[in-house]
């Protein structure tokens, strides 16, 4: 009989738990960290998860730039979903990695 | 078990971070720099730091900072430890007392983009299970020390450009992201009064994100990414 109960601690995204058990044993430097990142990676491979340590960090940062300049949360951000801040950051990593990179996902999905 | 290894996108940044750090910057030399990055990882062992955070209001407690052996000034050390080891509790009345200090607003806007550049390369390296990098030797050569024209306080505590009124590299990113998203993000302007550290930080934060799943194929989805940088902002009482 299926209970939920993986969905429950996923929280509807995909390896959502061990995902953030990896962020909270990094950002707190936790004795279970290799044990996270073990987990992590069988789950999700080495390469994803060095982009989920790359989130990590990028937002750690992000944070102190926020905190430590007493920032407001743009209204605009408000109106379209606190979540916003992913969106640009990917509109100009999509732009860098376009620079960089001979080919993307969104490169073949929009000739 | 090894260390994972970087993206190369995520090791160019990082090699390019690390030059950066050690260069004069616009208001700190080469040495300074150097030395507010050492103390941002004293600042990870310092009691006093530990003692505040576990406390139900900073500021109950007094006593000096673990600081590392630098010449920075007490006013400057305790900044970089409040913003790496508590970030979520600074207040505008802390800014003002750093001001008043004896920080110039554009140390203090430079300081901070170290103390964040630090946050970001430590803490991936941490996640990828290596080691700290030795910091740089420092760059000979002095600071500019120009203030950047067009600066406004009214979104935040510290002064930032106004993108009616910016100029130069500063006007170039603001026209971009305002053509991209319609206006200028708080986050991005949070930094402008010191070009440089706007430049340096978002150099490394979007080679980083440069290799998550939207632009690099096999890689986190967007919930998950969202769901990691949730995590990361709860976990430092951070609401953006």
């Amino acid at each position: 009989m299926a209970t939920g109960k993986a969905d429950d601690e996923n929280g509807g995204v995909t390896h959502g738990a061990l995902l953030r058990r990896f962020a909270t044993a990094v950002l707190s430097n936790a004795e279970d960290l290799d044990e996270a990142r073990e987990r992590l990676i069988d789950a999700i491979g080495e390469s994803a998860t060095a982009q989920a340590a790359s989130i990590v960090a990028c937002f750690d940062g992000l944070n102190r730039v926020a905190d430590a300049t007493g920032i407001r949360l743009d209204p605009e951000s408000e109106a379209r979903g606190a979540s916003k801040i992913v969106e640009i950051l990917e509109f100009e990593a999509l732009g860098a990695a376009r620079s960089q990179a001979p080919a993307t996902r969104r490169d073949r999905a929009s000739p | 078990m090894p260390a994972l290894s970087p993206s190369p996108p995520s090791q160019a940044s990082l090699d390019a971070a690390w030059e950066a750090i050690a260069r004069p910057g616009g208001w700190f030399d080469g040495a300074e720099r150097i030395a507010i990055a050492r103390e941002v990882r004293a600042a990870r062992d310092c009691r006093l730091c530990a003692e505040r955070k576990a406390a139900l209001s900073p500021n109950a407690v007094q006593g000096a900072h673990d600081r590392a052996d630098t010449p920075l000034s007490e006013i400057a050390v305790d900044t970089i430890h409040r913003i790496t080891t508590d970030p979520g509790r600074l207040s505008a009345g802390w800014h003002d007392a750093a001001i008043e200090g004896g920080l110039v607003e554009e140390e203090f806007v430079e300081l901070a983009g170290l103390a964040s550049i630090l946050a970001v390369t430590d803490t991936y390296a941490k996640g990828l299970g290596a080691g700290l990098r030795p910091l740089p030797d420092p760059v000979a050569g002095e600071p500019h020390r120009r203030p950047e024209s067009g600066t406004v306080v009214e979104r935040g505590w510290v002064p930032m450009v106004d993108p009616d009124a910016a100029e130069g590299v500063t006007k170039m990113m603001f026209e971009g992201i305002q053509a991209r998203a319609g206006f200028v993000y708080n986050v991005l302007r949070a930094l402008t009064a010191v070009p440089e550290a706007v430049q340096q930080f978002f150099s490394l934060v979007l080679a980083h994100y440069a290799t998550t799943g939207e632009v690099h194929e096999g890689g986190l989805d967007r919930m998950q990414v969202e769901l990691l940088a949730s995590t990361t902002s709860a976990y430092n009482d951070c609401f953006y």
